[in-house]
């Protein structure tokens, strides 16, 4: 046990240190710690001329509010499933993809493919969006093939029962490549000598990827996890361009996620700051809470977590 | 060295999110004054105009108002006039319920600002919290102003006996609307198709269908759509010959009481026959997914039989636009012609779009002391004058047009296809906040006069006034009581939750029964205060007595 005199004493002696630290700590007061203030506004009935602090205290009544909406639970749904799907389809993705971008041996091919599969990230979700309904639509490529071999038109992007499979499809599509190169990076800090002494064993390549690359890609993958577990009620992160992007009333039973969801809400109704707010701290607990869980997890399972 | 860098940006980022807090609304500062705001003697002025006051405005389109401020003729007449120096504070359509709410909240609202949330609950509450202030109670001193106030559909909306805005004219009477929402379809190919005008349901169905599937273009391929629209608004009016109040979304009267039109048993005709429309191909099969204004990329590129669209010049003037990008031989005008919205309903009668008279209204902070807002009010009554009518149609005397006689003749510059200079690209202040500030003023589109027929074009201009003329004269105006739509109830006002128009895209793209489906859309409802709503409506009516 320190004591507290020990504390200050190691503060005075360590002194210039702590200076550095200070504007970045009061970076962090200003713009990340102050505002969230903002949060009691959950709690809250604005009133524009009395201010955030001199606003009347409702209690819980914007969370009453919002739970007793039928679509704010079909979004919570969503939003859950949405995020699993992801993490089943879409997570493992780039991991297999990086692993197999490595086997390729010629680097000018290795690099090629890397660039092919990383571009699509680049375009925004309003593009790629754009470039989806001309692709899918009536008279869209897709269309023209199906009747070419005589069977029926269908519209993906309007049909609730296939939407979600164009999600996870498309933002695959989209951000595959760009999920491999912190998976890439891991692999080249892999010291060539442990695949010089495997192959001098007589590991075939499989066996190399098994016992050498994967084990130390898992600490990243487990860390990536974690932090795409943390972001399960944003939807995956990024969920919102996309889906935003791409889905129509006709989808929303299927496709309306709790962002997409609050952003038509406090648009329609015009003034619900409150009831916003409420959501997106119902959101953050959520999410904050998953990422602790899966933090234990990982460390139970003798990795190291993001703390 | 860069530890003290960083400190000195925290300490003034403090500092800004300190006066931030502080919110110090009235110190507008921004932008320097140019030569035109210098002050000269206003020739002959009232005197009480001596102070120069600093007017802060938002508005619509005000983020292409001022370019250059030392180049604008028009905003140094007008503040050399009335003696302010104009300061704008940016919004977009796109952002400017935002910007509103965050202005209100840290008390930085501009001095005036346009929104429309006339009779809604925010508006009340505005009120309530003294964000906004009221006009003068004697507005004699600004007969144009008092105008707009005393008209039928406007006199009613004082509370507690004060006006708190001033409607945003559109149009001068409601029957003006009358092709806001129109059908252009392809004269050629339904000369092609052998088929005449349409009448009935059915008439609009086959003519729809055909246009989809029996290659109107003559290329041996399925490559043409029925009907697409300019923006999803267009898609409900279309049943308007089944229940005409879905062509302005008004309350309707049934059995004695008011209902909002989506509450109605009619609604379950209108969705069966929506449904039919789209299963049988005659609705553009990707209208769901389409993005504002694609019907008119479709359009243009000779894809489409016919767009649900306004039926006025300006509108056609853009559809044009787009029909000139891919069609270099074909002029639009030969090629389209402008139907009814809907069919004629079972009586044999038509209807035609109707709505009050102004779309948003102009808002004060209540910042604005009582010299301030005499002179915003000056600048409101001078904006509507008769003499600010003529600029906005001709621009200024002796440098824009002459008079010989009484005739007007236009001496404006014109640009390389002999359409003259739009008054918006000579004066940027006038294009992106002055012409439309007080008024929209759509009427002068619809005036026979040389610059909207020479801008127009005369005959795509005719082809729109034609359309206007015999709607006023043969279709009847959708039956709706305004004062019902202005009428506020906290219940009536949350029912903006409600957003029909997607529900019922919901129904025409579903599997299942439309009219089933549509039950359990309406009982939704229900549970999101319709009934209520309609209850508080009814009792004021009676209460108020706003029953014609």
């Amino acid at each position: 046990m320190r004591t507290k005199t020990g504390l200050i004493k190691r503060m005075v002696e360590y002194k210039y240190m702590y200076l550095l630290v200070l504007p970045l700590a009061a970076y962090y007061v200003v713009f990340d710690y102050g505002p969230m203030y903002g949060i009691i506004l959950a709690f809250k009935e604005f009133n524009f001329s009395k201010g955030i602090m001199g606003s009347p205290w409702i209690g819980l009544a914007n969370f009453k509010e919002v739970f007793e909406l039928d679509e704010f639970w079909l979004a919570f749904r969503n939003t859950i499933i949405i995020s699993f799907g992801r993490l089943i389809f879409e997570f493992p993705v780039p991991i297999v993809v990086a692993l197999l971008i490595n086997e390729v041996r010629r680097a000018g091919v290795k690099k090629f493919y890397q660039v092919v599969y990383t571009f699509p990230h680049f375009l925004s979700w309003v593009i790629v969006s754009g470039i989806m309904v001309n692709f899918l639509g009536t008279f869209g490529v897709l269309n023209q093939l199906l009747e070419l071999v005589g069977l029926q038109k269908i519209n993906l992007l309007v049909d609730p029962s296939h939407f979600r499979s164009l999600i996870y499809t498309s933002s695959l599509w989209k951000d595959m490549g760009w999920g491999t190169i912190i998976y890439l990076a891991a692999i080249a800090g892999i010291n060539p000598s442990l695949y010089e002494a495997a192959a001098i064993d007589g590991a075939g390549r499989f066996q190399q990827m098994q016992h050498i690359t994967w084990p130390a890609l898992k600490g990243t993958v487990v860390i990536l996890l974690i932090l795409q577990v943390g972001r399960t009620m944003s939807s995956g992160g990024g969920g919102f361009d996309q889906i935003f992007n791409l889905y129509n009333p006709a989808v929303y039973e299927k496709a309306d996620i709790l962002d997409t969801y609050i952003y038509r809400r406090t648009f329609a109704l015009g003034s619900s700051y409150g009831t916003s707010t409420a959501v997106g701290l119902f959101k953050s607990v959520i999410n904050c809470v998953l990422l602790v869980m899966t933090n234990r997890l990982a460390k139970r399972w003798g990795q190291e977590g993001i703390y | 060295m860069f530890s003290s860098k960083r400190l000195g940006a925290a300490i003034v980022s403090i500092a800004l999110a300190a006066t931030a807090v502080a919110g110090c609304g009235g110190t507008e500062s921004t932008g320097t004054p140019s030569p035109a705001g210098t002050a000269k003697g206003s020739e002959g002025k009232a005197s009480d105009n001596s102070k120069k006051l600093d007017i802060s405005v938002s508005f619509f389109n005000i983020g292409s108002a001022f370019p250059d401020r030392n180049s604008d003729p028009f905003l140094k007449f007008l503040q050399d006039k009335f003696n302010v120096n104009i300061v704008d504070k940016v919004i977009s359509y796109a952002d400017y319920k935002e910007k509103y709410q965050l202005w209100a909240a840290s008390g930085d609202l501009p001095d005036i600002f346009s929104d429309d949330v006339v009779n809604t609950d925010q508006y009340y509450s505005r009120i309530k919290q003294g964000i906004i202030r009221p006009l003068p109670s004697d507005l004699s001193k600004y007969p144009n102003v008092q105008k707009v106030l005393q008209q039928d559909d406007t006199k009613g909306l004082t509370v507690d006996g004060k006006f708190y805005m001033i409607p945003r004219l559109t149009y001068q009477n409601t029957d003006q609307w009358a092709i806001e929402r129109a059908v252009v379809v392809r004269k050629d190919w339904m000369e092609k198709l052998g088929l005449k005008d349409p009448v009935t349901y059915d008439d609009y169905l086959n003519l729809f269908k055909a246009f989809a599937l029996k290659d109107p273009d003559g290329n041996g391929k399925d490559d043409t759509v029925g009907l697409t629209f300019r923006t999803s608004t267009f898609l409900l009016p279309l049943a308007g010959g089944t229940f005409p109040n879905v062509i302005n979304g008004s309350w309707v009267k049934e059995n004695g009481r008011y209902l909002p039109y989506y509450a109605s048993d009619k609604m379950k005709d209108v969705v069966k026959q929506l449904r039919q429309l789209y299963t049988e191909k005659a609705i553009d099969q990707d209208f769901a997914i389409m993005k504002p204004n694609d019907g008119f990329d479709k359009f243009g590129q000779g894809k489409v039989g016919a767009l649900g669209v306004q039926g006025t010049a300006n509108a056609l003037n853009s559809l044009k636009n787009s029909w000139n990008k891919y069609n270099k031989d074909t002029k639009l005008e030969d090629v389209i012609k402008i139907i009814p919205i809907s069919w004629a309903a079972a009586d044999g009668n038509r209807y035609r779009y109707s709505a009050v008279t102004f779309w948003s209204e102009s808002y004060f902070s209540s910042k604005v002391d009582d010299e301030k807002m005499d002179r915003i009010l000056q600048i409101y009554n001078w904006l509507l004058s008769d003499e600010f009518m003529t600029f906005k149609r001709y621009g200024f005397e002796g440098k824009d047009y002459k008079k010989e006689g009484d005739k007007f003749v236009i001496t404006r510059d014109q640009d390389s296809s002999g359409k003259y200079k739009s008054l918006g690209s000579l004066y940027p202040s006038f294009g992106g906040l002055f012409g439309a500030l007080a008024a929209w003023g759509q009427w002068l589109e619809m005036e026979d006069n040389p610059v909207n027929k020479v801008n127009y074009g005369e005959q795509l201009w005719s082809l729109s006034n034609n359309m206007y003329k015999s709607s006023v004269a043969s279709l009847k105006p959708v039956p709706s009581n305004f004062k019902v739509e202005l009428l506020y109830t906290p219940a009536k006002a949350k029912l903006s939750a409600v957003n029909p128009t997607e529900d019922i895209i919901k129904v025409i793209l579903g599997k299942e029964d439309p009219v089933s489906m549509w039950d359990t859309i309406v009982k939704g409802y229900n549970g999101k205060g319709l009934q209520q709503a309609i209850k508080e409506v009814n009792e004021e009516v009676q209460k108020q007595g706003l029953d014609k």
